[in-house]
């Protein structure tokens, strides 16, 4: 057949000397585009399939970071709440027997620093705590016995579960407040019925049961009573145990650094002081590291699901030399065929990544709610979840299309 | 080997490109029709590479269906027409960048020989409006029915009817 096209003068070759004008085969992206919808959209079964892998890589990603940041905000706006502002001091072990002990004025002492809110004291008494004469008298259950001042609820951003908390008359007489683990531990249930309890062999009247202290776990644990009447029925010592202080927040550091001198004049160093923040902030660094872990596996489903893109780009090339040789004899470069696969791959991957970022937040937001957390998703995830998947496209998308557009127009030749 | 003075075998891919857009159109034994595609988006394929836009796509493949007679089935899908009319409507498409010339690979193989018939009658129509085809088949009885005959075996030229009536 060659030679018939060199001799044959034909009626739309005017002139066989001067080499006619080809121009350029040229073709418009949206075309290309709608090229490769349209054969993504014949095939839906192995589109839906082959974008649900990179759909499950993203979305799990996005799941991981979404939920990682709701639940540190979480714990941001739980930290906020409790008060990153409250520290507290202990009697250190000193030089000497290790049983240092706080002034036992001072509370007053640290309220005259400016930037205080609160200041208040407790005093923990080796009395046993029993819940009444028949048990053992070692079986205290890891209760404590407590004296604390009247604004402790306040200073600890606590509140009353049942009955009420000391005041200025329960706080001289033998009545008894109990931390929520303390009531669990001696079985109480409720400050009603007027129930009573042996704190070193002295009969003491629940009043009330509290709910649990977010930022001071020991005293779930305790039996408080008022500090009056530890002096009365029990002689205890009223030096402090433990003094919690909350400053106005923007002065932490500042309060922080002359407590100690503060307290104990004459030996600063004897005095722990600790922002119990601090744990829950180590807490959100801990979620951190799982964060990494779980992301991992989410990038590595996300490959799979590249993998799979590139095995059905590879099938669908194969099937479709014929459509392949057509278009190259239409005109279509190596390019041009090259450009609507990796488009094709790009489209599948963004779908599935389009689908993944959706299912991930949503996924975010389910189980957020039913933590009772916000949904916070960081833009980052979103974008690059999207952004993802199309590097994954375009990487899954390259070989196939090299190898689409290897092929010769005489494909379409073929049967 | 030369097309419209373009030495084949040094081309590039995109002036080998070019050329195949701009000056040949293709017809198959096999059709090659999109079968999701109306017979007028079949025909404005043959367009796609030209850098056309849809509209003057459509508008050309329109007057390429006019030509093969087929200007009442252009909504129609593949599947909804016959052996005879999908080969029309693969020709509309291989007319419809007025190609200097045009290639038909067995182009009645697929079809009963009375609509092969009416193929190679419309095959003369168009030559007699200007259009240069080039038939290749196996079929003798098919090629003697055509102006000038080329004889090919393995890939060397055995002899052209042209060449001999000038002899």
């Amino acid at each position: 057949m060659s030679a018939v096209i060199v001799r044959d003068e034909a009626v739309h070759t005017p002139d066989a000397v001067q080499p006619v004008d080809l121009g350029r085969s040229r073709v418009r992206l949206a075309d290309l585009a709608a090229v490769a919808a349209s054969a993504m959209g014949s095939r839906r079964m192995r589109t839906l399939l082959s974008a649900l892998g990179v759909t499950i890589g993203i979305a799990s990603m996005v799941a991981v970071l979404g939920l990682s940041e709701s639940s540190r905000a979480d714990l941001q706006t739980q930290i906020e709440k409790l008060g990153t502002n409250l520290l507290t001091l202990q009697a250190g072990s000193g030089f000497g027997a290790g049983d240092a002990t706080l002034p036992v004025d001072v509370t007053s002492a640290i309220a005259r620093i400016g930037p205080i809110e609160n200041v208040t004291s407790v005093v923990t008494l080796s009395d046993t705590v029993l819940r009444n004469t028949e048990v053992n008298a070692d079986a205290t259950g890891g209760v404590q016995a407590v004296a604390a001042d009247l604004n402790l609820l306040d200073t600890l951003n606590s509140s009353v579960a049942d009955g009420a908390w000391l005041n200025e008359a329960t706080s001289e007489y033998p009545a008894v407040v109990l931390g929520a683990t303390a009531a669990e531990r001696l079985g109480v249930t409720t400050a009603a019925d007027g129930q009573q309890i042996l704190i070193g062999g002295k009969r003491f009247t629940v009043v009330g049961i509290l709910n649990p202290f977010p930022l001071a776990a020991d005293l779930d644990r305790s039996a408080i009573i008022g500090t009056q009447a530890a002096a009365d029925y029990l002689g205890a010592d009223l030096s402090p145990s433990t003094v919690y202080v909350t400053t106005v927040p923007a002065f932490v550091e500042d309060v922080r650094s002359v407590l100690g001198a503060t307290a104990d004049p004459e030996n600063p160093e004897e005095v722990e002081v600790a922002r119990p923040s601090d744990a829950l902030e180590a807490q959100n660094a801990a979620n951190n590291a799982f964060t990494a872990l779980f992301l991992g596996l989410g990038a590595v489903a996300l490959l799979v699901g590249g993998v799979g893109i590139a095995n059905v780009m590879i099938m669908g090339v194969v099937e479709r030399r014929a459509e392949i040789g057509l278009r190259r004899a239409l005109g279509a470069t190596r390019g041009h065929i090259r450009d609507q696969f990796l488009i094709e791959s790009l489209m599948l991957a963004g779908l599935g990544g389009v689908a993944g970022v959706g299912l991930g937040s949503l996924a975010t937001f389910a189980y957020a709610t039913t933590q009772g957390w916000k949904t916070v998703i960081p833009p980052i995830a979103l974008a690059g979840g999207l952004g993802g998947a199309l590097i994954i496209g375009a990487i899954a998308g390259l070989y196939p299309a090299m190898r689409a557009a290897a092929l010769s127009p005489t494909e379409a030749l073929r049967s | 080997m030369t097309i419209g003075g373009h030495v084949v075998s040094t081309m590039s891919d995109k002036r080998l490109s070019a050329a195949r857009s701009s000056l040949i159109g293709f017809v198959f034994q096999q059709f090659h029709l999109v079968p999701s595609m109306t017979a007028l988006d079949n025909v404005a394929t043959g367009l796609l590479y030209t850098g056309a836009d849809l509209t003057e796509r459509r508008f050309r493949a329109f007057e390429a269906l006019q030509r093969v007679g087929l200007a009442h089935r252009i909504t129609h899908l593949p599947t909804e027409l016959s052996g005879g009319e999908r080969q029309r409507v693969a020709i509309a498409r291989a007319l419809v960048n007025k190609p200097a010339i045009i290639l038909a690979d067995e182009p009645t193989g697929n079809l009963d020989s009375r609509t092969g018939k009416q193929i190679m009658a419309l095959f003369h129509d168009l030559h007699a409006q200007g259009a240069t085809i080039l038939v290749i088949t196996h079929d003798h009885e098919l090629a003697e029915g055509l102006p000038r005959q080329v004889h090919i075996r393995d890939g060397k030229l055995e002899s052209d009817s042209a060449l001999e009536a000038v002899a």
